[in-house]
Formats: C-alpha cells, sequence, structure tokens
C-alpha cells in the first residue's frame, strides 16, 4: 500500500491542479494542495484529476476498481492505461456539450431576463426626434439585439454602420425585439413589440405598427427610407414584413450566419455537429434538438423571403455558397466583406531558439474548435518544441494546466484587443479550427494581422480562402484533425512558424450596407440570384 | 398491396418505449395496423387509454387462447412471458386475417421506411436479421457479440417478418408450441427465451430470409462493425447502408457501457442514445407506479421471487395444488 507521499509522487506528473482548480471553485478557501485534496477527498468525491481523466467513468466502467475501494486515477497511471483501459468517454467534449444541448424553445423562457417590458412609447416621440427631413435619409436596420449592450460580429459591424450612415447624413433607425428570443417569436405584426436606438441613442419601446405608419408618413412626405435586415432571431418576420413594406423599399438582407435555414445559427447539429443544413424531415433533424424549431419557422422564413425577395449581402462567398442551399427567395447577392487586411512592412522572423507559441482565438467553445485545441495541447504538452495559449474571455469550460489563458475582452473601447494581444505574446501561430464554416471570422484576421501564421482547416468557411490569400509562407490548410496532430508530431508546424513574416497589420472594418447603397446607384452589376 | 400487421408486447414499465417505437412507425407506415400485445394489468388509480396511444388496437393475454394461464403467468418472468406471448400473438393475428406481419420490439425506433422487408414477404415467408453479419475482430468483441450470440441466440428477435403462406404459418404454429412450452431464460438448459428457439429457423423451414443488410436491427451487440454516421444529405447510416431501425436495448449504463466499447469514433450514435432518452422522458407513463408489473407481485402485494417461480415451474404438486398461484400467496412457498 503506497502512503500519501508515495501517492503524490506517482500522479504529479499526470495530475493538473489548473484544471482541478477551475473546476472546483468551492475548493479555494481549502488548505490542502490540489493534489492532496484530489487523494484523501477529491476522487471519493467524482472530482476529475485532469480534463482526460474521467472518475466516475472509470469506475463504472471497472468494476474491479470499485470494489477494491482504490483511488481511479492511481489505478489508471500505475496499470490501467498499461491494460489498455479507457481514461474517459468516448468523444468526451462532445458528449459533455450534447447534455446541455436544449431545443432554442424551450430556452427561450430564460431570455425574459433580458426583456425590455416598459411600456410603449407614443410614436410621436420618435416622429419628433427624427425631425422633419433635413437628412439624406433614413436608414432602418433591423437586428436580434440592442447591439449596444452586447458585442459580436453582427452587432461590430451595426455600429460601424451607424457611424458611417450618420457621417453621410442619415439618420439611422435601429429596431430589435423588445423581447430577445433564440427563435422567431410568434405571429405578431402591429403588436409586436420593438426596442428602438436612433442614431445610437436608445429611445425606448414602441409598437411596429405605429413605426411602420410613422415611416410610411414620412416616406409619402418624400423621405428616402432604406431597410437593412442583420438578423431576424426574436423578430415575428410578419412584422418585419410590414415594417420594410411601410418604408417602400427592397431591403438588404445579411447572412451573418445560417438562422434563417435552422434557429441553430451555427448549423450545428445538437450543438456538436456541423449539419449543412439538410432537407427538413432528414435524419438528423428528427434526432436534432433544434428539428422541431427548425420545422416551426420554415413556413414563415420561406414566406417572409418570398414577400420582400431582399437583396442578400454576404460577408464572405462561401457564406452565401452555404445560404443559398437554403433555397429562399432573393432578388440577387452580392458578397461584400466585412474587413480586410492591411500589413505593416515585416519585422522579421521570430527568434528560433524560443518555443513555437501556438493560441486559439476567442472562448473555450466548442464550435469554435476548443474540442480540437484542447485535446491538441494535451497532447503536445509535453513536446519541448510548442507552447500553447488562449486568448479571449474566461469560461464555458474550465482551463487546463496544458493551456495558458491570456485575458483579452474585445468590445466597442477596444476593437484592436486581440491583434494587441496577439503581437504582444508574439503568438506564432493561430489554430482557427471552428466546426461550422465561419461566415466572415474576425479572430483569423486578427491572427494574421497580429503577426500570426494560420493553421485551419478546408471546411472552415471563409477562413481556408482568407488562408489562401496569406500565402503559403503564412498559413496552413489541413484536412482534419488527423492532419493537424501530423502536422505538428512532423514539424510542419514549426516550419511555418519559423517562416511567418512577422508582419502587422490591421483589419479594416468595412460598412458593407453604406457601401453597397451607395454602390447601387452607380449601377455596378448585381450578382445572379 | 397486401395489408401489413405490426405488433409489439410489452407490459406498462415499457409502455414509454412502446410509444416512441408507434411514433416513429407511424411516420414512415402511417398505413400499417398497429398492435400492442400487453403483458399487464393496470394498477389501483391507473387508467390506460388505448384510443389515446398510437397504436390501432391492443390485444390482453387473455385473448390468445393460452390454456391455464395464472400457472403460466406465474412460471414466467417479466422478460420470459413478454416473449412468450409472440408466439400466440403472431398466430392470432394470422387467425384474424393477417397476410403479413411484422413484429418489433418495444424497444426499437425506425429512422427510414421499412418498405424493403414488406417487399420480401412477397418472396419469403419468414424473415430474421442476425446479430452479426460481419465477423468481429477483436478478442473483446468477439467474447461479446459473437459468443455472446452464441449463447443467447445467432438471431435478434427484436424483429420478425412472416407471411401468411404455408411455411409461414407452420414456423408461426411451432414458434408457438415451443414457447407456450418452454420459453424461458435457462441457458444451461440451451434455452434463452423466444429467441434461442429461432436458431433452428433455417434448418426446419423453407422460404427463410436471413436479412444482412447493416440498416436493420442495429445495436450494441453489432456497432463495432456498423459505425452509425450521417450522410451529406443527413440520412442516418450504419455500415454504409441507411439505418432502418435502432434497437435501444438498455438504454441504461449497461447499454451505455456498450455503445461507449463499440460506438466509435462518430458522435452520432451517442446523438440517437440522446435523442432516444429525449423521447422517454416525453413518453413518460404517468401515474404508474416504480417498478409495476401485475404479475410480479402476489395478489397480496409481496413480490414473487425467481426461486418461486423456479419452485412452481418445476414441483408438480405445488402446479396441482395451486391452479392460480397468484392468491395462494408466498405462504405456500416457504416449506417446499
Amino acid at each position: 500500500m503506497m502512503n500519501l507521499a508515495e501517492q503524490e509522487d506517482a500522479l504529479r506528473p499526470h495530475f493538473d491542479a489548473i484544471f482541478y482548480m477551475a473546476q472546483n471553485p468551492d475548493l479555494r478557501r481549502n488548505g490542502a494542495t490540489p493534489l492532496r485534496h484530489f487523494l484523501t477527498d477529491g476522487w471519493r468525491e467524482r472530482r476529475n484529476p485532469t480534463r482526460w481523466f474521467d472518475v466516475d467513468f472509470y469506475l463504472r466502467m471497472n468494476l474491479d476498481v470499485a470494489e477494491a475501494g482504490m483511488n481511479p486515477f492511481l489505478h489508471y497511471v500505475l496499470a490501467g492505461r498499461r491494460e489498455g483501459r479507457q481514461a474517459s468517454r468516448l468523444l468526451d467534449a462532445e458528449q459533455r456539450q450534447m447534455r446541455s444541448a436544449r431545443a432554442p424553445s424551450a430556452r427561450a423562457g430564460e431570455w425574459a431576463a433580458v426583456a425590455d417590458m416598459s411600456a410603449a412609447q407614443d410614436v410621436d416621440f420618435l416622429a419628433s426626434r427624427l425631425g422633419d427631413g433635413d437628412s439624406a435619409g433614413i436608414l432602418l436596420a433591423f437586428s436580434h439585439d440592442d447591439y449596444f449592450g452586447n458585442y459580436g460580429g453582427v452587432q461590430k459591424q451595426i455600429g460601424v454602420e451607424q457611424t458611417r450612415f450618420t457621417q453621410a447624413g442619415w439618420r439611422f433607425l435601429h429596431v430589435s425585439p423588445a423581447a430577445p428570443l433564440p427563435v422567431l417569436a410568434g405571429p405578431a405584426r402591429e403588436g409586436f413589440r420593438v426596442a428602438v436606438r436612433l442614431d445610437g441613442a436608445r429611445l425606448g419601446v414602441f409598437l411596429a405598427g405605429q413605426v411602420a405608419a410613422l415611416l410610411g408618413a414620412l416616406r409619402r412626405a418624400g423621405r428616402r427610407v432604406e431597410a437593412v435586415i442583420h438578423h431576424v432571431m426574436g423578430w415575428s418576420p410578419e412584422a418585419v414584413a410590414m415594417m420594410v413594406d411601410a418604408a417602400g423599399t427592397r431591403p438588404i438582407f445579411w447572412a451573418h450566419d445560417f438562422f434563417t435555414l435552422c434557429p441553430s445559427y451555427a448549423l450545428m447539429r445538437n450543438d456538436v455537429a456541423f449539419c449543412g443544413a439538410p432537407r427538413l424531415g432528414a435524419n438528423a433533424c428528427g434526432i436534432c434538438v433544434y428539428g422541431g424549431d427548425r420545422l416551426a419557422q420554415a413556413e414563415r422564413t420561406d414566406a417572409f423571403f418570398r414577400r420582400m425577395r431582399p437583396f442578400v449581402l454576404a460577408p464572405s462567398a462561401s457564406a452565401y455558397a452555404m445560404w443559398r442551399r437554403g433555397g429562399l427567395e432573393h432578388a440577387g447577392h452580392a458578397v461584400l466583406p466585412l474587413g480586410r487586411l492591411v500589413f505593416d512592412a515585416g519585422a522579421g522572423p521570430r527568434p528560433a531558439t524560443e518555443r513555437v507559441r501556438v493560441a486559439h482565438l476567442g472562448a473555450r467553445v466548442l464550435f469554435k474548435g476548443w474540442s480540437v485545441y484542447e485535446p491538441l495541447a494535451q497532447a503536445f504538452a509535453a513536446d519541448p518544441r510548442y507552447a500553447f495559449y488562449q486568448l479571449g474571455v474566461d469560461g464555458h469550460t474550465p482551463r487546463i494546466g496544458a493551456i495558458r489563458h491570456i485575458p483579452v475582452q474585445v468590445d466597442t473601447t477596444t476593437p484592436d484587443a486581440m491583434i494587441d494581444a496577439v503581437a504582444r505574446h508574439r503568438i506564432d501561430i493561430v489554430v482557427s479550427w471552428s466546426l461550422w464554416p465561419e461566415t466572415f471570422c474576425f479572430a483569423a484576421h486578427e491572427a494574421l494581422a497580429g503577426g500570426a501564421g494560420l493553421i485551419t482547416h478546408g471546411e472552415a468557411g471563409n477562413v481556408p480562402a482568407l488562408a489562401g490569400l496569406a500565402g503559403e509562407g503564412r498559413a496552413l490548410v489541413l484536412s482534419d484533425v488527423a492532419d493537424l496532430h501530423a502536422a505538428f508530431a512532423e514539424g510542419r508546424v514549426v516550419a511555418l512558424a519559423n517562416s511567418v513574416e512577422r508582419a502587422y497589420g490591421a483589419v479594416i472594418t468595412a460598412v458593407g450596407s453604406a457601401d453597397w447603397l451607395g454602390i447601387e446607384r452607380t449601377d455596378v452589376p448585381m450578382g445572379a440570384g | 398491396m397486401a395489408r401489413v400487421d405490426c405488433f409489439t408486447s410489452a407490459s406498462f414499465a415499457y409502455l414509454d418505449r412502446a410509444r416512441i417505437l408507434f411514433e416513429t412507425l407511424r411516420r414512415h407506415h402511417p398505413d400499417w395496423r398497429l398492435w400492442l400485445c400487453l403483458v399487464d394489468e393496470e394498477p389501483e388509480g391507473f387508467t390506460f387509454r388505448p384510443e389515446q396511444e398510437l397504436f390501432d388496437a391492443v390485444v390482453r393475454t387473455e385473448a390468445l387462447g393460452i390454456e391455464d394461464l395464472a400457472r403460466f403467468k406465474f412460471e414466467h418472468d417479466v422478460v420470459e412471458l413478454c416473449t412468450a406471448v409472440k408466439g400466440p400473438m403472431l398466430c392470432h393475428l394470422f387467425g384474424l386475417g393477417a397476410e403479413k406481419v411484422i413484429y418489433l420490439d418495444p424497444d426499437i425506433a425506425v429512422f427510414n421506411t421499412l418498405a424493403p422487408v414488406v417487399e420480401l414477404l412477397d418472396t419469403h415467408d419468414i424473415i430474421l436479421t442476425p446479430h452479426q453479419i460481419f465477423p468481429d475482430e477483436t478478442d473483446m468483441a468477439i467474447r461479446d457479440n459473437e459468443i455472446g450470440s452464441m449463447k443467447y441466440g445467432i438471431y435478434n428477435l427484436g424483429f420478425l417478418a412472416v407471411a401468411a403462406r404455408a411455411e409461414g404459418i407452420r414456423f408461426a404454429q411451432w414458434w408457438r408450441d415451443r414457447l407456450l412450452a418452454y420459453c424461458f431464460d435457462d441457458l444451461p438448459s440451451g434455452l434463452f427465451t423466444d429467441q434461442k428457439w429461432c436458431d433452428h429457423v433455417p434448418g426446419l423451414f423453407d422460404q427463410v430470409k436471413i436479412l444482412r443488410d447493416p440498416g436493420y436491427n442495429v445495436a450494441s451487440w453489432n456497432l463495432s462493425r456498423r459505425p452509425v454516421d450521417f450522410d451529406a444529405e443527413g440520412n442516418l447510416l450504419a455500415g454504409g447502408a441507411l439505418l432502418r431501425f435502432f434497437h435501444f436495448t438498455k438504454v441504461t449504463w449497461v447499454g451505455e457501457l456498450m455503445l461507449e466499447r463499440y460506438g466509435g469514433a462518430h458522435i452520432a450514435v451517442f446523438e440517437l442514445l440522446r435523442w432516444y432518452r429525449d423521447r422517454l422522458a416525453a413518453h413518460a407513463v404517468a401515474d404508474l407506479p416504480e417498478g409495476w408489473w401485475a404479475f410480479g407481485r402476489f395478489r397480496d402485494g409481496q413480490a414473487i421471487t425467481r426461486e418461486q417461480r423456479l419452485a412452481f415451474r418445476h414441483d408438480r404438486a405445488l402446479r396441482d395444488a395451486y391452479p392460480d398461484p397468484f392468491s395462494a400467496g408466498a405462504a405456500v412457498f416457504r416449506h417446499g
């Protein structure tokens, strides 16, 4: 029988104290070291010693170990691994993710907390703020939430747009559901409650019918009104159509993601695998938590597009190619990237004596590639050629010892925070392994702008195209996860790191809708629908 | 087109599973006549409303013409009894004029059309699905699967299809007779419920089709050679063929353990399991007492043990003395 000190010695090389403490915040005030706690109490409380070892699973799979009352991790390290016993479930990250997957309609109740329940304002208040006609026009912008209170690619784009339209002398009238939802709202029209911002100032809640009537009156009075639909999540599409009709214009519809194909906007079946939006009624939808909601909103979405026939703007060619598989009617389309990269002169290659610094940019979420990156870092944790990082927010899943977390928060006040962090921490390689086809991946742009090389795969949406633009010396497009591991093992990754010119740059954000409305006036040929 | 009758056999404890079977069958075969052979009775305070269920008709064991029914029920445990009635039920349906009969276990869910089976019944009288259709390769899989099937039966009787022609009817009658006498879980005696009997089928009967399509009757015992995944169109495949039905045997920890062992590199099979658990929750049988089976207890409420059933099965004197052992109570076994 080993004493505690001997057990500690045996487990120390395998125990992940960072993970243990991140997973068990209740132990922060416990006096014992994490390893000592695990040995004396933790394993009996079914706490896991590393990300890759599952105490509960091991005990359930190995009744001999459970019956012997032995610490299962100690058993695994001393004997189980040699005997070929399994340390955790197959596809553990996916199984964990899947267990928390729920139909968006079942989650809708939880969104009530963010609803603006205030009484609807009198529309005269909005009318007075819109004034009587000294602007170049009114841009009516739809999206799924308040672009001030939340931050992401779509919100960023709307913020940029607002600035541009305001500079051009337009009024920027943003509308979003007063009660945001992860699915379409019920089929309301006039009574649909809309949260309104005008030129960035929050005006409160109005009724869609009254806003529509006001827009109609303004249009009849000779004001130009254009409509841009960034997102319809949480909207009643019938209310959107009513407001656009009142504006008397063909709307622009942005294919920022695939919500109009399925409420799983990244088309992640059961939150674990990209599905490609198969035909309605396919087996995939039948066993997916999104299947019922997809079916429920398909007909209304279809009717909305038939009625609106919008002009579709896609942030990448791959995004449009995927989006059009939904078969929704539209008058035409164009591809307008949300940003472009510009580079300074190169600062020369990295010091070849250092470990190659590899990073995942963004949150630790499965569909952004964490389920690939985390095992990669574990597999090469002991390899002296590499050091692994995550640049982004903390949370979602616990940190692990093999990956150093560097907090980075990108928002309106610090739009370049990620680029700066990539440069400051001298990240050599960013693994951009999204499981869904990114429509426009800012993180991959930020990786290159920060001076890093980019590694991705062929199905990651616009990222492989970006890698192609960056060129062979800056990027690798690999075929699959096995190829990714092989590239790390064989040294292709080190070779890429050594060839990257470390040129720093910036992502110049485009103002797509404004550009497009301007371009349209000069009669540039449109793409086919 | 010949009429298709499809039945399952279950106690109330498996009604949630049967509901999933019928729900998925209805989607693909709205024209089939669906039957529940109910091997149970309602507990007090519980009302069973067949008209609200997804099958067309329910048949209780009393309707199957089984002689000496109380003794018959008593000598079988729940699995034995639910399988023993399959032969009588098959004959019952033929007696009602059924032309093509398909049996599916209640813990099966149908994912794609079973039309090929209906077609096969035009040219074959009896269709069986073997547990394994490809040899296993690892020692563990050979022990779990191939040797397992040598103990429990080569064909999985979660599925059976029979046409009402000469050989089909001859089979039904033979199977019914054997099950009425020997439908026990008694491996040392060479018996395993209704299933092991069917090892004889290719030897005893003509017009037999051994269906070796990997899409039928996929379960933990053959997953090792039939990986489940989606194709680009969102179809479920097993071993490269369209998945027709999956057999969710033991969605408890034991079943999960086997899925872990043989689920392979694809998440799809775990998605199936997740979906099945969701549907089970949606179809939970309200107001059914935990562990309910009407024939699991003496009339006074005391649980019947395996030993008591075996004693009754083998002790001629006990059988003669107690035509209704449920009423006799546990006391009669104490000095046996």
